[in-house]
């Protein structure tokens, strides 16, 4: 006959598995922290060389600016890419620390950094839109994020979104940013740094705008 | 409670249920596979089949005990005519004719009320409950009465296969069969069995005599007499070599209209003989089976499909608003990773780690029942098949039930 005590082994076996299973899914937590700081890091050294590069040319070859303009396309990717990646990992780790937060931030001081470096090479090309987007956890925010990713997928190279988490401001930066912008509700929307759109933007108002601006 | 924490505790419970029965095999193979006596003292047997409009198969089921190696005059055959609308009388005739089998007629009853009727005229020692659409193996009663021991055993069940499986329906419902005998034979080992199925199972009459025979107002009076025999400490065995085959539902309405009787049966008497859950005095039957039968139906499947539901709705509302964002263009259901390493870390550990041990187990428990009841292992995709197609179908079914008895939707047999 099948002894009562097999219950109990059966109850630690089960113990160990799942003991296992959370063993290494914080590995993996673990492991994905490390290639969003990767990637973080490779994201920052681009934009660092594209400023460098954008101010080599502004010295010494202006009428030639534009030569640079291929970089953008790739670091917008890269933005894209690692953005993907901290939402994709946040919301599939065991454990959601402090940790993926303080990446969070350095992604959003990245995207502030990168936006700036844009507006300042819009001098070579004023055709590029820039778009500030501040999203948080309601329904027009996710609408909002599909009509620009499409809208940035239209337009290569031509329209730049930059993603902030309203929600989470932990960044002086991005404090004052929404301040200055008047933030207080999402979606909200900061076009070529001066429209302000405080509600859902349908895809075809952002195509007409954008073609407007 | 986040959804991921209750993922992982459902799962958890899976696991142990499914590593019990793993374990107990694994442990008492010896004795389950084994379980072959010599027939030494063929007991007197009284096989009673209920017929009610069954003339397509009642033949089929007397022939297959008439053919049994069974000594002829150690088996009585009592077919109780349950007032058939249709020619199952004029087919039984021509057997009663010729002496070998015991005709009972009655006005439509009831199954309870035929079998107690079958009861009263019954001579063998042994009282057999079979169904009109079973049919038996040559050696099928020769097993189970061999088996039939100690002398005070309350039942034994014989080992049920679905009969002539050709659709996907069917060879479905035969996965659930074999892992039901490899269940049942489990628990025979952790002496948990709670059931007799009515497709052939045998009964010691003395005792069926002395409980009162089986409860005519009863859907399932089957189950309700084996959680007699239970309440009364009567053990209930279960063959894994004593095979009889019975018709099986051939549509998904059939199947439904089937599962819910058998459901709303159990709930009826889960909850007449409730006083035995977590009751000490009825041992692991008690405090493990019973148990885990109603964590089984009142937690895992409601809420297993609670989160099923729950992250479709989550998908579905996604693509609302997609569509409603960007029209409707064919959104980007998977985005490529863009490494080998940005692939692996992808994986959404935290959910199919869970789903994954949950399946291997489902899978490794239909394996060990194909090896148990020599079936073959050919139907691999079947049986993944089963876990993720049918399976669910049935918890639905259980969905429906619950709903159905706290609507109070009047019980039909």
């Amino acid at each position: 006959m099948f002894k009562k005590i097999n219950f109990l082994y059966v109850g630690i076996l089960v113990m160990v598995i799942f003991g296992i299973g959370i063993s290494v899914g914080l590995n993996y937590d673990t492991m994905r922290k490390q290639v969003i700081e990767k990637e973080t890091k490779l994201f920052n050294a681009q934009i660092e060389d594209f400023i460098v590069t954008n101010e080599i040319i502004r010295e010494l070859a202006s009428k030639e600016c534009k030569l640079i303009e291929p970089y953008l396309v790739d670091i917008a990717r890269q933005s894209e890419e690692l953005g993907n990646s901290l939402q994709n990992f946040e919301n599939k780790g065991i454990v959601r620390g402090e940790d993926y937060e303080m990446l969070k931030n350095s992604y959003f001081l990245n995207e502030i950094h990168y936006w700036m470096t844009i507006e300042n090479y819009k001098q070579c090309n004023p055709e590029i839109t820039t778009i500030l987007f501040f999203y948080g956890k309601n329904d027009d925010s996710i609408k909002q994020g599909f009509a620009l990713t499409e809208l940035r997928k239209e337009n290569i190279g031509k329209v730049f979104v930059f993603n902030f988490d309203i929600d989470k401001i932990d960044t002086n930066a991005v404090r004052v940013l929404t301040s200055i912008y008047g933030i207080k509700q999402s979606p909200s929307l900061v076009i070529n740094s001066k429209n302000l759109s405080t509600d859902f933007v349908s895809l075809d108002s952002l195509r007409n705008i954008t073609k407007l601006e | 409670m986040s959804l991921d924490i209750l993922i992982w505790i459902l799962a958890a419970i899976g696991t142990y249920i499914s590593l019990v029965w793993i374990i107990a095999y694994l442990r008492e193979k010896k004795y389950i596979e084994q379980e072959h006596r010599q027939l030494k003292n063929p007991l007197m047997v009284s096989i009673a089949i209920p017929a009610y409009n069954e003339e397509d198969n009642i033949e089929n089921a007397v022939n297959s005990l008439l053919n049994c190696d069974y000594p002829k005059d150690k088996l009585e055959i009592i077919v109780v005519n349950d007032g058939s609308i249709d020619n199952t009388e004029r087919i039984l005739q021509k057997y009663v004719r010729k002496k070998l089998i015991k005709l009972i007629d009655q006005p439509n009853r009831g199954k309870g009320a035929a079998l107690n009727n079958a009861l009263k005229h019954a001579k063998g020692e042994l009282f057999g409950v079979m169904d009109a659409d079973t049919i038996v193996e040559k050696d099928t009663i020769a097993k189970l009465v061999a088996n039939f021991t100690p002398r005070n055993l309350g039942a034994i069940m014989s080992a049920i296969k679905p009969f002539k499986v050709k659709s996907v329906l069917e060879k479905f419902q035969k996965v659930e069969y074999l892992l039901a005998i490899l269940a049942r034979k489990v628990m025979d080992r952790m002496d948990t069995n709670y059931v007799t199925p009515g497709a052939l199972s045998l009964y010691n009459k003395d005792i069926l005599g002395k409980l009162g025979g089986f409860d005519e107002h009863n859907i399932t009076e089957d189950l309700e007499i084996a959680l007699r025999l239970r309440s009364h400490g009567h053990r209930i065995k279960a063959s894994a070599s004593a095979f009889t085959y019975t018709v099986v539902p051939k549509t998904l309405g059939k199947l439904f209209r089937q599962r819910i009787r058998w459901n709303r049966g159990f709930l009826q008497n889960i909850w007449r003989y409730r006083y035995m859950i977590l009751n000490p005095k009825y041992k692991t039957l008690g405090l493990y089976q019973l148990t885990i039968a109603l964590v089984a139906t009142f937690i895992l499947i409601p809420a297993g499909f609670a989160m099923v539901g729950y992250v479709s709705y989550k998908t579905l509302y996604s693509y609302y608003l997609y569509f409603n964002a960007v029209g409707f263009t064919p959104p980007e259901i998977i985005s490529m990773p863009t490494s080998a390493e940005a692939f692996l870390l992808s994986f959404n550990f935290k959910l199919y780690f869970p789903l994954a041990i949950t399946v291997f187990l489902a899978f490794m428990l239909i394996v060990l029942a194909q090896k148990l009841t020599n079936e073959s292992y050919k139907n691999v995709l079947l049986s993944i098949l089963a876990i993720a197609i049918y399976y669910p179908f049935l918890g639905l079914i259980w969905l429906a039930t619950l709903l159905f008895e706290i609507l109070r939707i009047k019980r039909k047999w």
